[in-house]
């Protein structure tokens, strides 16, 4: 367990989980809005 | 250098400073305040403690460039391909202003105005000993490869860090100023695009008050950086020009100082045309000076290694974009990380500088036009240059004439120790200078209005108060980067600066892409 969290808790793991989650973020801001069709009145 | 040009309308959301009311109470703008205290501090650090900031930041960048340098790379692939995408998609016809609206200048200019943002002294610096320093580092790791092959691959990796990939970040940030200023209608900023696409929430004007702050930030690291080399270059140049065997601080510091005085005075005046003139005579002067080595060098071989080049960078330049050498040795990654991941996060540094000015210049243009004028017309400069000034190098140090562990023992010289092997050296090297200085001199002017305009909130006129307080605070952190007396130490405070903008890019793209989406096609 000890060790699992240590692999877990690196630096490294941590900065990338956080590319990761941008990633997905980034994605998702793209898609959203999509499926209402109002995406233009809002933005506008 | 950037022209007035472009749209008067501000978002109301963004305070703008137009009486002279408003003027006395910029210093009451929280953004510029931070943006002045953090750059201000990071001044006082690197001047108090140089070797400090420079052990700190190469720690830094040395965890950052191991654990996200993927990203870094895939972020400027991407950024490339989307560019790709967009001039060849039915997206490519969408104006960058109102539909039917013409360019503001003709494309000739427009390109001449193009290579002079993508010219700078980067380009006098690295011209000759960048080319050399890869072939030296080739012929340590890999001495079973031939000379000849060793020679081309340093020259397309060369061309790889200048070309296609590096106008792809500066390119995208211009196109999606340029988009979202001509066509929406939203201030300059690089926050603009992101308030509009996401509209009045919290988390919204929270991340664009951050994404301003970090673009100014970066913007001034990143143009002190700049000033330092140029300082370097132009007391190397002094010291060729002189045969002083070494240069003290003494020198280095009255360098400093007189560039100091020469962009203090454009900031309190506003020499309008003046300033293009300095930057076309700095572009003049290093365009002459390639034509000449081409011609008095051996125009046949650098013309040889010039296609050879252009056929290596077409046939391998996007493969190239997703290397990461993660499979090599620690020496050959290390020099990855200090050269292709250092360049990329410089132009990261560089882009919402050169962004806007590529914004401003290309108003009317349509988006497959902007693209094709961004990316390629300087990526075929750029291998013209060093095909020249690395094809010099190389062969001159084939012949004797140049002795390739320069680059280990001073690179700074290595630009006028090449032009020392050529007739009129003497005069090759003062042109040199005077182009390496104009080219500091138009870039600080630039950068202080840039920086003025972005911390009062888009003001298209700011203030020569402000622009001489940002005016100073380059010339500070120059002096900070200067004390380092370290190019490698230079490139790492740039490159820790510009660490959070490969995220603000993307989003950026993500903003564009979510907005044409809406275009009317």
């Amino acid at each position: 367990m000890d060790d699992l969290l240590k692999r877990l808790l690196t630096v490294d793991t941590l900065i990338n989980v956080s590319v990761f989650f941008f990633i997905g973020l980034m994605v998702w801001l793209y898609f959203q809005g999509d499926k209402n069709g109002d995406s233009e009145k809002r933005v506008e | 250098m950037l022209h007035n040009s472009g749209y008067n309308s501000c978002d109301k959301r963004i305070p703008t400073f137009n009486s002279e009311k408003d003027r006395l109470l910029m210093f009451r703008n929280p953004l510029l305040l931070v943006a002045i205290g953090l750059t201000f501090g990071v001044a006082v650090w690197g001047i108090v403690d140089t070797q400090g900031l420079a052990q700190i930041a190469a720690e830094e960048v040395r965890i950052l460039f191991r654990s996200r340098g993927w990203f870094v790379m895939l972020t400027a692939t991407v950024l490339l391909l989307t560019c790709a995408w967009l001039a060849l998609s039915r997206y490519g016809q969408v104006r960058l202003g109102k539909d039917g609206e013409r360019p503001e200048f003709s494309t000739m200019s427009w390109l001449s105005m193009m290579f002079a943002a993508g010219m700078g002294v980067g380009l006098l610096f690295y011209g000759a000993a960048e080319p050399i320093s890869h072939y030296l580092f080739i012929n340590q790791h890999a001495p079973e490869m031939p000379a000849h092959e060793a020679a081309g691959a340093a020259l397309f990796i060369t061309h790889f860090h200048w070309g296609l990939h590096a106008w792809a970040i500066y390119g995208l940030t211009g196109l999606v100023i340029a988009y979202f200023s001509f066509r929406k209608g939203t201030p300059q900023l690089i926050s603009a695009p992101i308030k509009k696409t996401f509209g009045e929430k919290k988390w919204v004007a929270v991340i664009g008050w951050l994404v301003d702050l970090l673009s100014i930030y970066a913007i001034a690291i990143g143009l002190a950086g700049s000033v330092a080399m140029g300082v370097f270059q132009v007391q190397d140049g002094l010291a060729a020009l002189f045969s002083w065997d070494s240069v003290g601080l003494s020198v280095t510091l009255t360098v400093f100082g007189v560039l100091v005085m020469a962009y203090i005075l454009p900031l309190t005046v506003d020499l309008g045309k003046g300033m293009a003139l300095l930057s076309n005579t700095a572009l003049l002067i290093s365009v002459g000076l390639m034509v000449y080595l081409l011609l008095v060098g051996p125009t046949y071989f650098l013309m040889n290694g010039i296609v050879e080049g252009i056929g290596a960078y077409l046939t391998k330049a996007i493969p190239q974009g997703f290397r990461t050498y993660t499979f090599f040795e620690e020496a050959v990654e290390g020099w990855f990380s200090a050269w292709t991941l250092n360049y990329m996060v410089w132009w990261l540094a560089w882009s919402p500088f050169v962004g806007v000015f590529i914004a401003r210049i290309s108003k009317g243009r349509t988006i497959r036009e902007f693209i094709a004028g961004v990316l390629l017309a300087p990526t075929a400069f750029s291998i013209f240059w060093f095909g020249i000034f690395g094809g010099l190098g190389f062969y001159q140090g084939a012949a004797g004439k140049l002795d390739p562990s320069v680059i280990e023992t001073n690179i700074n010289q290595t630009t006028f120790l090449l032009l020392d092997t050529l007739p009129l050296s003497a005069l090759t090297t003062v042109a040199t200078i005077a182009a390496a200085f104009l080219f500091i001199v138009t870039s600080v002017v630039s950068a202080a209005y840039v920086l003025a305009m972005f911390s009062t909130g888009g003001d298209q006129n700011p203030s020569v108060k402000v622009k001489l307080v940002w005016g100073g605070l380059l010339g500070f952190l120059g002096l900070a980067m200067i004390l380092s007396n370290s190019v490698s130490a230079v490139r790492q405070i740039i490159a820790l600066s510009a660490g959070p903008f490969v995220f603000i890019v993307v989003l950026l793209m993500v903003c564009l892409l979510k907005s044409l989406k809406q275009e009317n096609l």
